[in-house]
């Protein structure tokens, strides 16, 4: 059967470049400016290659097929019954996904912008528009993220520059050696999941128009983002200072505090998380949708679009019992939520690893 | 509760227009309400007991040891 997909390189290249650093940039500079102030750029770098290859491997053998979702394919290969549990954990992680990263926004700008509306309401309406996106189909999020790439990738690359004068520091030094190995390695299998998260593109195959250079526009898309995150690192720790960054919840948003356009605007943190918002929204659209779509597979259906809704509802609600307060949230996800993340990523290669299996079998029988 | 369950009402009459649109069969109907009805449920317990459908517990379990055996901080 002949490849339907329409979804294009650049769209695939334009979603991962916001997937890669739209939470990223958010939620995890601070811990990692914490644990490893200097060391923290060679823990992106690193990371950015190990999670790419992982994502660049997984597709391997998904394009191999590229009009067959490997979701549904997979049953001839692991059985029925392994396919629905490979399913079913992975759309969970993706399900939980998608509520971690509503609970962090929540958790960022109701205190921040919205001091009196209850979080669970701001939830509720993120999750609608994720919901709605996921309902119109997958290669519409690509085409939004393709529609927003060149405004938010604009805003973050000239963002260092308004930073110029402030560069001149002996701190420069400090990022030529290694400091800490065990910090080091521990941020870098932290980070390497989420680069891993785009192994969910092997389960949407058939949506790439089947011309595209797939793993090219991932390497791109990926090395570009993580370009935009090392820069944002950088410009942290040298304007901020190691302890300051790693004591600031939100340090990237405290930087945005000092950009001014003259005499104009004052304060420019309310235009950066508004485009910073449509990279989030982005990357949380997709990540349902993917779910969604791994439930409707796990579970037979036609169609995904009759489960769309009431799965919003059930990641709304996950979002809200996930933890109690901010921090015993970090703690969790910092203390078990990479080594998951990895487990269900990896997934993804049981089928390509069965099939070789069986395929030696065949020829020794 | 009031606002879920109006909620779940407005998801499920929005469900049946698009699984009669997609002239869905009688398997695919089931399916699609049985998800509906965990989600609400889901929900109910998340409002009044959300300690016991916590997951990540459950993940720190599993995970936990193994990471902190893997990532030695």
């Amino acid at each position: 059967m002949k490849n339907q997909g329409t979804i294009t390189g650049l769209q695939i290249g334009s979603l991962i470049f916001v997937y890669v650093f739209s939470t990223t940039i958010a939620f995890l500079l601070a811990p990692m400016a914490k644990n490893a102030p200097f060391d923290g750029v060679y823990s992106i770098g690193l990371a950015a290659v190990a999670g790419t290859a992982l994502t660049v491997l997984s597709l391997r053998y998904a394009l191999r097929r590229p009009s067959a979702y490997i979701g549904i394919e997979g049953a001839k290969v692991v059985g029925k019954a392994g396919n629905a549990a490979i399913l079913l954990l992975s759309a969970f992680f993706f399900l939980h996904l998608s509520a971690h990263i509503l609970r962090e926004f929540t958790d960022f700008f109701v205190p921040t912008y919205l001091k009196e509306t209850p979080s669970v309401a701001v939830a509720v309406l993120v999750m609608s528009a994720a919901a709605s996106m996921a309902q119109s189909g997958v290669p519409v999020a690509f085409r939004f993220a393709q529609g927003c790439f060149f405004l938010i990738g604009f805003l973050f690359f000239i963002k260092p520059l308004f930073f110029i004068p402030e560069m001149s520091t002996p701190m420069w030094h400090e990022f030529t050696r290694i400091h800490d190995w065990k910090a080091l390695w521990s941020q870098t299998y932290s980070l390497i999941p989420w680069y891993g998260e785009l192994v969910l593109l092997a389960y949407i195959v058939p949506l790439f128009d089947g011309r595209q250079k797939v793993r090219k526009a991932v390497w791109i898309g990926s090395m570009a983002g993580t370009y935009i995150l090392v820069s944002e690192f950088l410009l942290m720790i040298v304007f901020l200072g190691p302890r300051l960054s790693g004591a600031l919840m939100y340090p990237a948003l405290e930087l945005s505090g000092f950009l001014h356009l003259g005499d104009f605007v004052h304060n420019m943190d309310a235009i950066i998380v508004s485009i910073w918002f449509a990279g989030l929204f982005i990357k949380l659209s997709i990540v349902f949708a993917v779910g969604t779509l791994l439930v409707s597979q796990a579970l037979g259906l036609s169609h995904y679009k009759p489960i769309t809704f009431p799965l919003a509802a059930f990641v709304v609600a996950l979002s809200v019992v996930l933890a109690r307060y901010p921090a015993e949230l970090a703690r969790s996800f910092d203390r078990s939520w990479a080594t998951f993340a990895l487990f269900i990523e990896c997934l993804v290669f049981v089928y390509p690893i069965v099939s070789r299996l069986r395929g030696g079998q065949r020829r020794t029988e | 509760m009031i606002m879920l369950t109006l909620g779940m009402g407005a998801v499920i009459l929005y469900q049946i227009f698009l699984l009669r649109r997609g002239s869905a069969c009688k398997r695919d109907r089931v399916v699609a309400f049985g998800v509906t009805g965990f989600a609400f449920v889901f929900a109910a317990l998340a409002h009044y007991m959300p300690e016991w459908v916590n997951p990540n517990r459950a993940i720190d379990f599993v995970f936990g040891p193994v990471q902190s055996w893997i990532a030695r901080k």
